[in-house]
């Protein structure tokens, strides 16, 4: 009996296989655009508007890491995959690797609703190259501060605060060496994303000066609200940004949170062709349609992260966003953040 | 092929045992499986207990260790003096020995510090294992450490409570052995004679020599997890799947083994797990695989990690290996047990099928009439019923057969002879008249039929009636009877005609004797109740060969012989042919 039923089930999946193969199968031919990014940029609802709309089919591959995106595009040069979102640093690795290419603004009408601070694009950088535009910024965030609200009579407003002694042990800082410097250049006036070999000395003082203030280095947001809260911190940097404010108030911390008037690190997603996409003009349609405002507000609803559209909360105004880019030496960052990091004194640091 | 009740019987017997042993067979494999598989998972679970309580006790030694090491009144001399006098120094370098000594005895650890509260959490005395030996690191090279949570959480302490650090990856620049190595941290604080807080002591222990010691006595087809509080892997089988942390990427257990996270939620103590189809991705096991997990405790220290969760793995082949011996062995049972089913439904049908066969026989023999032969009379059971039955039903049938031979021989009696005087009918004269006949005709010998006629019979009937004919008719046999041979043969043709059949003549002398025996006979007259009566015979006498040579010849012949006697005179005796010799 058992048997027979197996035998059964084997037929039916046999005759159903058959069945299937022998259709004619629309979903294949039909156009497919490959969308590679970050969750929440690319909604199944929002997507299946989209499908409808252009009686297109859209496959979306989510990543959730720098570097496994760049594992992504590098395999098949970029030819797996339309559209991409990346931040303007990364753009700049792809732009260099020719793995996107120029897009055709005509086909974006809907940038004309865009804040601005991204117009025109070639004053952000990273994303233009000769002229020619390579990709558009759809979601940012910036890294302000936050603060305890009972110990700052007046909020902090630049990132020197980090330094102030009367803060001493009481600051929160990110375990990650490319900010952390450019933290001390900014700090120093200096160009954030390329130190000259003269200012060097100059910034590890001011990294040594920045540990000493320093309670400790958090690398997760989580590990962040914790220290804050049991170490009675003062003030943190907020790598993170808006989520991990939302995370220290779900805590039930008395926070405030600023914007750097005098400029702000920040790092901004944008949508980008590859090189190996199929339809460009397809491709190009996907971003016009993210900059619909349904869209892109659906995207700071859901994920609580700042859209192009409309202008964020009040503590954002009038603040220079540095958007992030490519830094002068990653390796030297790194290797000397992590002497940072483990407490060496000046005598072996400055030799 | 039509099958006898006997096969049948044998194959669904045979069939019912095979299935019988078969399936118990199966079970009992199935649940020895299933037993096995619960006491690899017993065994995997107790393993992983003794591992964790090992850990713990690890834990709670070098916690030991460096309460011991914190109140030493060496190190108190060193939190004593001032940094640069040379006493000072001495101290430090007394302490020094002392760590190198204790990291000589405890392979495990990686590096033992005092570590001051003030200039940001300076190093003051410390010693690193180097692959084999050991370091002391001082003057510059020795490092602020104020900014990491093992320092200042432990100067935030209350008198009495021992630090333990979550389990990393030490990544501090310059730790030896210890860099780029999971890594757990125990810390004391150190005070001053004065009572003053002057830092702490802290043990660097050697995670993946910890879990080499206490993985020793495992199986090494088990996999060893361990993970922190939160579910992230700090220990894996494959390295590169741990503290993801660390590097901006968690690995979670909860994400490779679910059930993980009711014990990160502290929903259960622990879980078995059993992978039965492991996605082929980085972090999961390559084969189906069984794992227990199990939250350990650390111990009464003040940490962000009060537990860790323990994970050993086993893939389920080498969890159901034993059960191959079990398949073969009970294969091998099955296998003698269907045989033994075999020949017992074999014998169980034979013993079944033989007194039905016996029976069957014996009916058999019911319709030939012979004897029944052997059967099973003596069983006290359906088949003892049987044969009585049958036996019954043959006496019966003997009985009825006997009487109706007699009814049947009755009947053909009745239908050769006649009633009245019970002679010989027309009929059985006719049939040994042909049969004389021929033995004559083989012998050679002559015959004669001798029709016998009464005379004025009818006179009587009818001045007497039907009760004196009758009576007379019998006498008339009678006398007839008297007269002829025993050889001969005497009938009652019907009427008042009888006939004499006589065999065996070379000549015709006896017939012309008897022939005047019978007319002698009637002479006398008869008596019939009170009558008397005189009846007179005219008897016609044909002869075989001469008068005819077969039966309804000869009968007309001396018919007509009769006839013309009773012609030419009754009460006298004519042959159809002259005979020789006579007038």
């Amino acid at each position: 009996m058992l048997c027979l039923r197996i035998s059964c089930r084997a037929l039916f999946i046999w005759v159903a296989l058959t069945v299937y193969l022998g259709m004619p199968q629309p979903a294949l031919a039909m156009e497919t655009l490959r969308i590679l990014a970050w969750p929440g940029y690319a909604d199944a609802d929002l997507v299946k508007i989209f499908e409808q709309r252009h009686g297109v089919h859209v496959d979306v591959t989510l990543v959730d890491n720098d570097d496994v995106l760049r594992e992504k595009m590098a395999a098949g040069q970029g030819a797996h995959f339309d559209v991409i979102a990346a931040n303007t640093a990364e753009m700049v690795h792809y732009i260099d690797n020719g793995l996107i290419q120029p897009i055709d603004t005509q086909n974006i009408p809907n940038l004309r609703k865009q804040l601005p601070r991204f117009r025109p694009l070639s004053a952000i950088p990273g994303i233009t190259r000769a002229g020619r535009v390579y990709a558009i910024p759809y979601t940012y965030s910036e890294m302000g501060l936050i603060y305890d609200r009972r110990r700052f009579k007046t909020a902090p407003s630049t990132y020197a605060d980090l330094w102030d002694s009367r803060y001493a042990g009481q600051v929160l800082l990110f375990d990650g060496s490319t900010h952390n410097f450019s933290l001390a250049a900014l700090a120093l006036g200096l160009d954030p994303f390329h130190i000259p070999p003269s200012a060097k000395q100059q910034v590890l003082k001011k990294l040594l000066e920045l540990r000493r203030n320093a309670l400790a280095f958090y690398n997760l947001p989580e590990e962040a609200t914790q220290l804050f809260r049991e170490q009675s911190a003062a003030l943190l940097f907020a790598n993170y940004g808006s989520q991990q404010v939302k995370q220290l108030r779900d805590a039930g911390a008395d926070i405030g949170y600023v914007v750097p008037r005098k400029g702000v690190l920040a790092w901004l997603d944008c949508w980008a062709v590859s090189r190996g996409a199929r339809n460009k003009a397809l491709a190009e349609a996907w971003i016009d349609y993210t900059l619909e405002p349904a869209v892109s507000q659906a995207l700071s609803a859901r994920q609580g992260l700042a859209n192009t559209l409309e202008a964020a909360g009040a503590a954002h105004a009038g603040g220079r966003v540095i958007w992030l880019q490519p830094v002068e030496d990653d390796a030297w960052r790194n290797r000397l953040w992590q002497r940072i990091l483990s407490g060496e004194r000046e005598s072996s640091l400055l030799q | 092929m039509k099958l006898g009740i006997r096969t049948r019987i044998t194959l669904l017997m045979a069939a019912l045992g095979v299935l019988a042993s078969g399936l118990t067979g199966y079970y009992a494999y199935r649940s020895s499986q299933s037993l096995l598989a619960e006491a690899a998972e017993r065994e995997m679970l107790t393993s992983t207990r003794v591992l964790g309580r090992r850990l713990t006790l690890n834990i709670r030694e070098a916690a030991k260790v460096a309460t011991l090491l914190a109140e030493l009144p060496a190190t108190q001399a060193v939190a004593d003096l001032p940094d640069v006098s040379s006493h000072a120094i001495a101290a430090r370098n007394k302490l020094a020995r002392i760590f190198e000594s204790v990291l000589a005895i405890q392979p495990e650890y990686f590096q033992i510090r005092l570590i001051q509260a003030d200039r940001h959490g300076l190093e003051v005395v410390r010693i690193d294992r180097d692959g084999t030996d050991l370091t002391r690191v001082d003057g510059a090279a020795l490092q602020e450490k104020g900014h990491f949570s093992y320092v200042f959480r432990t100067l935030k302490l209350k008198p009495g409570e021992t630090y333990l650090s979550p389990i990393f990856v030490n990544q501090e620049q310059g730790a030896y052995t210890g860099h780029g190595q999971p890594t757990l941290q125990v810390a004391r604080q150190v005070f001053a004679s004065n009572g003053r807080l002057y830092g702490l002591v802290i043990i660097n222990i050697d995670l993946n020599e910890l879990f080499d010691l206490l993985k020793a006595d495992l199986p090494p087809t088990l996999g060893l997890y361990l993970t922190n509080a939160q579910g992230d892997f700090l220990i894996h089988p494959d390295p590169e799947q741990t503290f993801g942390f660390q590097h901006g990427r968690r690995i979670l257990a909860q994400d490779v083994f679910p059930p993980v996270e009711d014990i990160v939620e502290g929903k259960a103590g622990y879980r078995v797990i059993a992978l039965n189809n492991p996605p082929p991705l980085r972090g999961y096991p390559t084969v189906p695989t069984t794992a227990v997990f199990l939250r350990q405790p650390l111990g009464d220290y003040v940490s962000d990690d009060p537990f860790a969760i323990i994970g050993l793995s086993m893939p389920q082949r080498e969890i159901t290996r034993p059960t191959h011996t079990l398949a073969t062995a009970t294969l091998n049972i099955v296998f003698v047990f269907s045989a033994i089913a075999f020949v017992l439904a074999l014998w169980m049908s034979r013993a079944l099928t033989y007194p039905l066969q016996l029976i069957l026989q014996a009916v058999g023999r019911v319709s030939t009439g012979r004897d029944l032969g052997e059967l099973p009379l003596n069983r006290k059971d359906e088949l003892g019923d049987l044969a009585r039955g049958v036996a019954h039903m043959h006496t019966q049938i003997r009985d009825q057969m006997v009487v109706l031979d007699e009814h049947r021989r009755s009947l053909d009696h009745l239908s050769r002879h006649d009633t009245l005087t019970g002679l010989p009918n027309r009929r059985m004269f006719f049939d040994v008249l042909q049969q004389a006949i021929a033995r004559a005709g083989q012998a050679g010998t002559q015959l004669a039929v001798m029709f016998v006629d009464l005379d004025n019979f009818k006179d009587v009937n009818d001045s007497h009636g039907h009760a004196t004919g009758d009576r007379v008719l019998q006498v008339v046999a009678a006398r007839l009877q008297h007269c002829v041979r025993a050889v001969d043969t005497l009938a009652r043709l019907g009427g008042d005609e009888f006939i004499v059949l006589i065999e065996s003549l070379d000549t015709q002398e006896p017939v012309t004797a008897i022939a005047h025996k019978l007319i002698a006979q009637f002479k006398t007259p008869i008596t019939a109740g009170a009558r008397e009566i005189l009846i007179g015979l005219s008897i016609g006498i044909s002869i075989l060969p001469e008068d005819g040579t077969d039966a309804e010849t000869l009968v007309a012949r001396a018919d007509e012989a009769m006839y013309a006697a009773k012609m030419a005179g009754r009460n006298g005796y004519r042959f159809y042919s002259a005979p020789p010799g006579s007038p």
